[in-house]
């Protein structure tokens, strides 16, 4: 893979990018974060990142790939809580919680590099404004939460994977990871589902209805908004809650 | 596995599920309808049109077999004037 050729800097290029749009990133910050990596690891679609209930010992950032944070019930069934993109310091909550109250899955195949735990407090002793972007980036977890517990709560489910869609886009455009109204997502209905909370067979439905008033179309992977505007609307979708402004932090 | 069709009808037409889903007998097909059902309901009864709602599943061997929800709303009978 390419990716295993790829120089730490390239492959923490999307995280670079996704603070650079919220704020800056000195060069010695930069230098900073890529010193405290240590081991890219490849995981397949399907495989656990990190498992509810351990003690990591270092947190995980998504260099490449789509990962997913998520709770199994007893009964078996799933719920996402969030997606991972490119970008996210997805286990940045293991560095101080230290019990994971969730698991983190990779929906595809995925790069991911690890940072020691005990490097990240290292950075975070040295470096007073780099710590306020990490901190930063967690607030945003708790946003995107926030904005799916409402929808959870008050949006029906066609309304829920329309903003599901409307977000995947703003956030992946936003990392310049896709243009033209269209973005890959290698993940199955089934997927999509659990994070809208709903079941294999209502998301069918919804999606159907999705492409026959012309949202959006689904083949292959890769998802083509048809009608951003209407889109948006369906879903009540506002980016405030991704706080894509650039200003001090 | 066998494969079932959950094919969808409610008060925006029918949705004939072209995907299906493996699982391992009827009952594990039901009770997903039944599951998806619950889910939907939420969202239909909530349309003043609503009338209830029908998922009918499909395989090969067996069915097809039929759930359905219904909504009827009773209004109390008014006296009429005089």
């Amino acid at each position: 893979m390419a990716s295993e050729t790829k120089s730490v800097e390239e492959l923490l290029q999307p995280f670079f990018r996704k603070i650079l749009l919220r704020d800056e990133l000195g060069i010695e910050e930069q230098r900073a974060i890529a010193a405290a990596a240590d081991q890219r690891v490849r995981f397949a679609a399907g495989d656990d990142l990190v498992v509810e209930g351990s003690r990591p010992v270092h947190s995980m950032l998504v260099a490449d790939g789509f990962t997913c944070r998520y709770r199994l019930l007893s009964g078996g069934e799933r719920q996402l809580t969030a997606i991972h993109l490119p970008g996210d310091f997805v286990d940045l909550h293991s560095f101080l919680l230290k019990q994971m109250d969730h698991s983190v899955g990779a929906m595809t195949e995925c790069t991911i590099i690890t940072f020691p735990h005990e490097r990240l407090v290292r950075v975070t002793e040295r470096f007073p404004h780099l710590t306020r972007l990490l901190w930063l980036l967690t607030l945003l977890d708790g946003s995107i939460h926030r904005e799916w517990l409402i929808g959870m709560g008050r949006l029906s489910a066609p309304q829920r994977t329309a903003h599901l869609f409307c977000e995947l886009y703003t956030r992946l455009s936003a990392l310049g990871l896709a243009s033209d109204l269209q973005f890959s997502l290698p993940v199955t209905q089934a997927e999509v589902a659990d994070a809208v909370g709903i079941s294999a067979v209502h998301i069918n439905r919804v999606l159907q209805e999705m492409r026959q008033r012309s949202l959006i179309s689904w083949d292959g992977g890769l998802v083509r908004i048809l009608d951003w505007d209407a889109l948006v609307e369906a879903a009540e979708f506002d980016d405030l809650y991704l706080h894509l402004i650039q200003e001090p932090r | 596995m066998p494969q079932y069709f959950f094919d969808v009808q409610d008060g925006d037409g029918v949705f004939v599920d072209e995907i299906g889903m493996e699982l391992p007998d009827m009952d594990t097909a039901i009770r997903e309808a039944r599951r998806a059902l619950a889910d939907m309901v939420r969202d239909v009864l909530k349309e003043q049109s609503a009338q209830g709602l029908l998922i009918r599943i499909r395989d090969g061997a067996d069915g097809p077999v039929v759930l359905s929800v219904t909504l009827t709303t009773e209004l109390p009978a008014r006296d009429k004037p005089a």
